[in-house]
């Protein structure tokens, strides 16, 4: 088995945190289900308003998404723009 | 001077057999104490439930209290089971006599706890039917016949993936098929096995969402047999559709750790050890992802049952939106399902001439990051759940509030998109090879 080097082990601890990053998926995930279902219940309840009840359900969501991205560029970053092998 | 990993492995073989086994043993056996979240959550919102209903309709007390006892003794299983395993850990371990490589038992008694955790589903999920159980025997207990036997369907299949998870903690301890496959092997194969085998105990965990998911809908069940008698059978048919939805993904976890366990796509390929290992936990770690669909879909079956109760005659239309909303809502445990085959039939990393510690990291790294999947599965079937309640209040709606949760689960799949992405770039296109 040949030796790790330091650059080796960084990057690879880069790919650990780029997937534990992603983690954060889940957050937008719940939140924006939770939109979908009150949007579904708001229609079922007034259907002449479903365009103004899908326009602040996507708004919402897309506010909603923020952290779900910043967990992607994180990711990205480490992957394709790592930052830490430079400091080496 | 030695990698740290050929250090830790020297390490770890210092040690006599009986020692790395009993020490796993004992950790095996606080994991596998996990599962009592669930019954501690599941029974107390039982027991909050119980004495809400006392105090609206005291003249029914002793319903209402027995029902919540019942109720509370099946939510209770999941934690005596563990409770049982971690015991036979402490006093009558087998493991220390299995024929094997100490480093795959090793792996195979944290398995045995990892395994267990599921139980935490079952525990939550029974005690919220035991809440709905008790409240509606408070306010109706004229239908307690109805309200208990839903009760306790919902709860019995909501033990299942409990029940798989004790199983697959049985057969690691008693026919340990992981040791069995090390005997006579090198210590490099027995890593190989042994976090193969914490990644099969980590693959059961996803169970804990269908424990959830079940539970909530033999809640909902119950409620609405007491709301209206005449919809039981009707709930009960919903129910069960809906749960055996919710089961799915549990069971495409199950299929994964028994691949694991008894037909080990590694063994014998000849690749690094550890890219190997690691490429089995990292596909059992990736399952874990299905725990959200679990929850999510068992939200949406217990809301349709609702949605049924209030309008009998909508229900064919409530559960067309059921199941569609389910079936999207499974979209994420479909993508773990994916990424672990890939890891396990197809794997891209094996292959590739570089650094093994990058290699065996991305494979972790993939898995980690296809647990992003737990969110959107939750999310779509709390969607798909309030769409089938809608359907049922104003059936003619039908299609206008398809449109809008099929509209809102795809927004809610984004995040989930995001993780697989980051695996199969971590599997396929890794451009951390490169920097080095």
């Amino acid at each position: 088995m040949e030796a790790i080097t330091g650059k080796a082990l960084i990057l690879a601890c880069s790919a650990v945190g780029a997937g534990l990053a992603m983690i954060a998926g889940i957050g937008p995930g719940i939140g924006q289900g939770f939109a979908a279902g009150k949007g579904a219940e708001a229609v079922g309840k007034q259907p002449e308003a479903q365009g103004d009840i899908i326009k602040t359900m996507l708004l919402g969501a897309a506010v909603d998404e923020t952290t779900g991205i910043y967990g992607l560029v994180v990711a990205l970053i480490l992957l394709f723009a790592n930052p830490l092998v430079g400091m080496l | 001077m030695a990698n740290f990993v050929e250090q830790f492995m020297t390490w770890l073989l210092s040690f006599d057999k009986e020692a790395l086994i009993l020490g796993a043993s004992a950790i095996g056996a606080g994991l596998a104490m996990i599962a009592g979240i669930g019954p501690g959550v599941g029974q107390g919102y039982a027991a909050g439930k119980a004495a809400e209903s006392t105090g609206a309709h005291p003249e029914n007390q002793k319903t209402s209290l027995m029902t919540m006892l019942v109720g509370a003794g099946v939510a209770e299983t999941t934690g005596i089971l563990s409770l049982v395993v971690a015991l036979i850990l402490m006093f009558g371990n087998p493991m220390v006599n299995q024929e094997g490589n100490a480093i795959a038992i090793a792996g195979s008694a944290i398995g045995v706890g990892l395994a267990m955790v599921a139980g935490v589903g079952a525990g939550i999920g029974c005690g919220y039917a035991a809440g709905k159980a008790a409240e509606a025997t408070g306010f109706a207990p004229e239908n307690q016949r109805g309200i208990m036997m839903c009760m306790l369907l919902g709860s019995a299949v909501a033990q299942t993936t409990g029940i798989f998870s004790l199983v697959i903690a049985l057969i690691f301890m008693f026919a340990n098929p992981i040791a069995a496959a090390s005997v006579g092997g090198t210590p490099e194969l027995a890593v190989v096995l042994g976090l193969s085998a914490m990644g099969a105990g980590a693959c059961m965990i996803a169970g804990l969402g269908s424990g959830v998911g079940v539970g909530y809908a033999g809640g909902k069940a119950a409620e609405a047999v007491g709301i209206n008698p005449e919809s039981t059978s009707k709930s009960i048919m919903l129910m069960l559709v809906g749960s055996a939805m919710a089961q799915t993904s549990a069971i495409f976890s199950l299929v994964v750790t028994l691949i694991l366990m008894y037909a080990n796509p590694f063994i014998g390929v000849d690749a690094n050890f550890l890219i190997l290992g690691c490429s089995g936990l990292a596909a059992g770690i990736a399952m874990i992802g299905g725990l959200g669909p679990g929850i999510g879909q068992g939200y949406a079956a217990g809301k349709a049952v609702e949605g049924t109760s209030f309008n009998l005659n909508a229900s064919n239309k409530v559960m067309v939106v059921m199941i569609l909303g389910q079936a999207i809502a499974q979209t994420s445990s479909i993508f773990s399902l994916v990424v672990a085959l890939i890891l396990m039939y197809a794997n891209p990393l094996v292959g590739v001439d570089s650094s093994f510690i990058i290699l065996a990291a991305s494979a972790l790294g993939a898995g980690f990051a296809m647990i992003a999947g737990v969110g959107p599965g939750i999310g779509q079937g709390f969607a798909a759940g309030k769409a089938s309640e809608a359907t049922g209040m104003r059936p003619k709606l039908q299609g206008a509030v398809i449109r809008t949760m099929v509209l809102g689960q795809a927004v809610a799949q984004t995040t989930g998109i995001y993780g697989l992405v980051i695996a199969l770039v971590l599997l396929f296109a890794n451009p951390l090879i490169g920097l080095l």
